[in-house]
């Protein structure tokens, strides 16, 4: 079964029920995994081995204030207070919730910033970096 | 229940039905797409594009509307209104906020002039002066 991303999700999953972050229209998921050459004399090509998965993605989206500010009121502004402070958050990236059994979820460190330009709407972007470990559903 | 695109036409139409200067300069009224046949000094307000914008998991996050707003009027000795009309419909629309029902208002503001003559279609001798713009509208659904 093949999916439309317009009913992607992304969200908080450290409280029940969960907080979705509002006005997000991207999300990526890199597990890229090491890989080291340890091609030897006599091997007829590269040889390499392989490490662990590096968990890394971006998310992307509307500026939204929501009403009081707060993912409860529908906004995203929550994004800037957990790249402001210094503790991990638990991301819930869901590729469509048409299948909400089927996600990745993991505790990740994340970084924002905001795009403001003068003939568009405001946009948001993060990044994140695992802080723990991940798992797909 | 989803936010009803139709009530960005009619807060435009009536802020500008509203105010008392522009009644004054084209008192036939406001009028969508088309004026009535008799009519010879009134605004024009139209829909020239429409967009909506989506965020993940189908949420609507706002609509973009490009609208054709002109003061239209038919040539006369005394001259036509069309210059003034356009000049307070600007102040009326440009910058200002704008109150929708089921919206949050994000920005209006022209995106084009538009000024043309139009030779009347029974009268060739007779001419029609259209002056104003086309106004772009951001505006985010609250539904």
């Amino acid at each position: 079964m093949r999916f439309h991303g317009s009913k992607g999700q992304v969200a908080l999953i450290d409280t029940s029920p969960a907080v979705v972050l509002a006005s997000l229209n991207k999300w990526t998921l890199d597990m890229a995994r090491d890989r080291v050459d340890v091609t030897s004399f006599g091997d007829t090509n590269k040889v390499y081995v392989q490490g662990l998965p590096d968990i890394k993605g971006t998310i992307g989206g509307f500026y939204d204030a929501g009403d009081g500010g707060s993912p409860a009121g529908g906004g995203n502004l929550e994004l800037f207070d957990i790249a402001e402070g210094d503790e991990a958050v638990t991301l819930r990236l869901m590729p469509s919730t048409v299948t909400p059994e089927r996600f990745w979820s993991g505790s990740a460190f994340i970084d924002a910033s905001i795009d403001v330009a003068a003939n568009g709407a405001v946009t948001i972007n993060g990044s994140f970096v695992a802080a723990g470990a991940w798992s797909r559903n | 229940m989803s936010s009803d695109s139709s009530n960005v036409d009619a807060a435009i139409v009536e802020t500008l039905q509203g105010d008392a200067t522009l009644a004054a300069l084209l008192p036939d009224g406001v009028f969508i797409d088309v004026a009535p046949a008799n009519k010879t000094r009134f605004v024009i307000v139209s829909q020239v594009i429409h967009e909506d914008h989506y965020a993940l998991n189908d949420q609507a996050a706002f609509e973009q509307f490009l609208y054709l707003v002109k003061a239209v009027a038919r040539d006369s000795s005394a001259g036509t209104p069309v210059k003034a009309a356009a000049v307070r419909i600007n102040e009326l629309l440009q910058f200002q906020p704008l109150t929708v029902t089921g919206y949050d208002h994000m920005l209006t503001r022209r995106e084009e002039r538009v000024r043309y003559t139009e030779v009347d279609s029974e009268n060739p001798e007779t001419r029609w002066q259209h002056r104003g713009g086309r106004y772009a509208v951001f505006v985010s659904p609250t539904e």
